[in-house]
């Protein structure tokens, strides 16, 4: 990384994290998590198996709050963090930019590590706040950091590095920096990020995984679904104990799919991005929320405020 | 240092032209650039920013079209836009420290240059204050630190007094006229009194077209004995408004005292004073006005 890049991002992080704005950020999110872990009883669950949660321990956590990461954050935080060539343009700093010689892959790559450290800031406070929880709600109290700390960095950080580039691209190119392209997103959010996801997130092998174990558990269980969003419970929902992910090659494929959108992302944001200049260059969980997506004969997803049957 | 402006013109829309063919060569000194709002001096300046092209003509930059290439400009230059932001959230270190390294000057020698041109503008008493407690003044102080950054060979300053109390103007006028010597200095205004004592030579624009360019000696002496000075009574200096370009018009307990840009003695009781440069200002913005060149050789 070239220095001035680093002097990009470093420049635009400190400017963002020192508003107000982002504090309260950092607070609701941090909120938000304990909605993430409710008790047995609490007529509403955010990760239930075949009819089975794990107990919370520091394996289960750390998997549930990164794939409930994967769902939200991508919705949540794009508006939080897409003004970042914005604020450069609205206030004018731009003009002392464009002035200088950095070029528009300097200025992009420093914008979206800038994007993704906002990102993975807000995913460590709620990591935080989620082992916090786990040693209040006691089910489990050996806190294990790596069982926090690879799911964060193998699921949800790739998926923030989309979203960090997915904001650059809809700042530079034309017609989508207004609200129009905020609504698109959300749209695409809902009809594309939502569905594809758990493709290229891992989030489907993870299910997977968990899926295989319950379906050996000894209690029969009637119901064959796993459910991945806030649903409402109806039925008692039972505990087994999950010790975390296999990481395996498909996990591994699904990283790089991350990776490799998130470069295409931010090489045609450096394509479209103006540089401020006027001429010189240098060179669907669709819309119907009760649709199954069927992910392979065992599991079925259901996103988003669902009645379990 | 040379910077040659050639056959320049910007236009935004077919039929509105913001500036038409406009030559200048500018060696190292400060150049005034003296029009009135909407004359296209930040237009131009924009251009020899680098952050606009021209829709026509060249920027000759020692030689070499900066349209080819701008980064050869940008390396020297310095340029302070007549608006700008700050990174509110940064102090004035952070921030001057992260334009210094987008200006790519060396990574050791970034702090010093901070520092000293923090002391240099008075404002190293608040090197480490956020940037939004700083006042308008400040803050335009600023953004004449980051412009002198890398000590540039071309310094463009846009409106740079904005906002800076006498003494502050003061001090400015004097950093200028000290660097002026190695530097071409483009400074755009439309306070007269900012460049009339630091100036080496002035270009007037008016409507998009260069209507002088000069030694401010040679500005005054286009138009020495065509200025004339009276007091009159308002009835009078009514009539007298209608037929000539006047440049002041100061309130006496006598009446008006008026200074007139006229060839001939306007009315018997005027006499004649020493012109300055806000009277060629007023006088070549004024459109019903001929020339005064054209006047002169007449006379």
């Amino acid at each position: 990384m070239s220095n001035i890049t680093f002097n990009i991002f470093r420049a635009d992080l400190k400017n963002r994290i020192r508003r107000h704005n982002f504090m309260l950020s950092l607070v609701c999110m941090s909120i938000l998590t304990f909605f993430f872990f409710p008790p047995l009883n609490s007529g509403y669950q955010t990760l239930v198996v075949h009819g089975y949660r794990g107990v919370y321990n520091s394996a289960w956590m750390g998997e549930t709050l990164a794939m409930l990461n994967i769902l939200f954050l991508p919705a949540i935080c794009f508006y939080l963090i897409k003004n970042a060539v914005e604020q450069d343009r609205n206030n004018r700093i731009c003009e002392f930019l464009a002035s200088t010689s950095i070029t528009k892959t300097q200025y992009i790559i420093g914008k979206w590590l800038s994007n993704l450290t906002l990102l993975l800031i807000i995913a460590v406070v709620m990591t935080i706040t989620t082992i916090i929880l786990q040693l209040y709600i006691g089910e489990e109290t050996t806190i294990r950091f790596s069982d926090y700390l690879i799911p964060l960095i193998v699921f949800v950080l790739p998926v923030l590095s989309i979203v960090a580039a997915s904001a650059l691209l809809f700042e530079t190119i034309p017609g989508l920096k207004g609200a129009q392209g905020n609504i698109l997103y959300f749209f695409l959010w809902i009809a594309l990020i939502l569905n594809t996801m758990e493709g290229f997130s891992g989030v489907n092998e993870v299910l997977t995984q968990m899926a295989a174990i319950t379906v050996n558990l000894d209690t029969i269980t009637t119901h064959n679904t796993v459910h991945l969003g806030i649903s409402k419970i109806e039925h008692k929902v039972e505990t087994f104990l999950w010790q975390g992910v296999q990481y395996n090659l498909s996990i591994l494929l699904s990283i790089l799919t991350s990776i490799f959108i998130s470069i295409i992302f931010l090489l045609i944001s450096v394509k479209f991005f103006d540089r401020f200049s006027t001429g010189f260059t240098e060179n669907s969980v669709e819309k119907n929320p009760n649709k199954i997506i069927y992910i392979n004969k065992y599991i079925h997803l259901n996103y988003l405020f669902i009645n379990i049957s | 240092m040379l910077l040659e402006i050639k056959n320049l013109s910007k236009n935004y829309h077919k039929n509105k032209n913001v500036f038409n063919d406009l030559n200048l060569t500018l060696t190292s000194g400060v150049t005034a650039l003296l029009g009135t709002n909407g004359a296209g001096k930040s237009s131009l300046m924009r251009i020899l920013a680098t952050i606009s092209t021209p829709s026509s003509g060249q920027v000759i930059w020692n030689g070499k079209d900066i349209s080819e290439n701008p980064n050869i400009l940008r390396k020297s230059l310095g340029y302070l836009p007549q608006s700008f932001g700050l990174y509110e959230n940064l102090s004035a270190y952070e921030f001057l420290t992260y334009l210094a390294s987008l200006k790519q000057l060396p990574v050791k020698y970034i702090k010093h240059r901070v520092f000293e041109l923090l002391d240099l503008l008075n404002l190293s008493h608040v090197s480490m204050q956020p940037l939004h407690t700083f006042s308008g003044g400040m803050k335009q102080r600023i953004g004449i630190a980051q412009a002198l950054l890398n000590d540039p060979q071309l310094l463009i300053l846009d409106e740079p007094s904005v906002g800076l109390d006498p003494q502050e103007r003061a001090n400015l006028k004097a950093l200028l006229s000290e660097m002026s010597e190695r530097k071409i200095i483009i400074y755009s205004t439309h306070i007269v009194s900012d460049i009339s004592s630091i100036a080496n030579n002035i270009a007037l624009l008016n409507k998009g077209k260069l209507i002088e360019f000069s030694t401010p000696e040679a500005i005054l002496n286009k138009l020495s004995f065509s200025v004339w000075q009276c007091t009159v009574s308002p009835m009078e200096a009514k009539e007298l408004k209608s037929q000539y370009c006047i440049t002041q018009s100061v309130k006496q307990i006598d009446g008006i005292c008026l200074r007139i840009v006229s060839l001939e003695q306007p009315i018997f009781h005027s006499v004649n004073v020493p012109p300055t440069i806000e009277d060629a200002f007023l006088y070549y913005s004024n459109e019903t006005q001929k020339p005064l060149s054209t006047l002169r050789k007449i006379a």
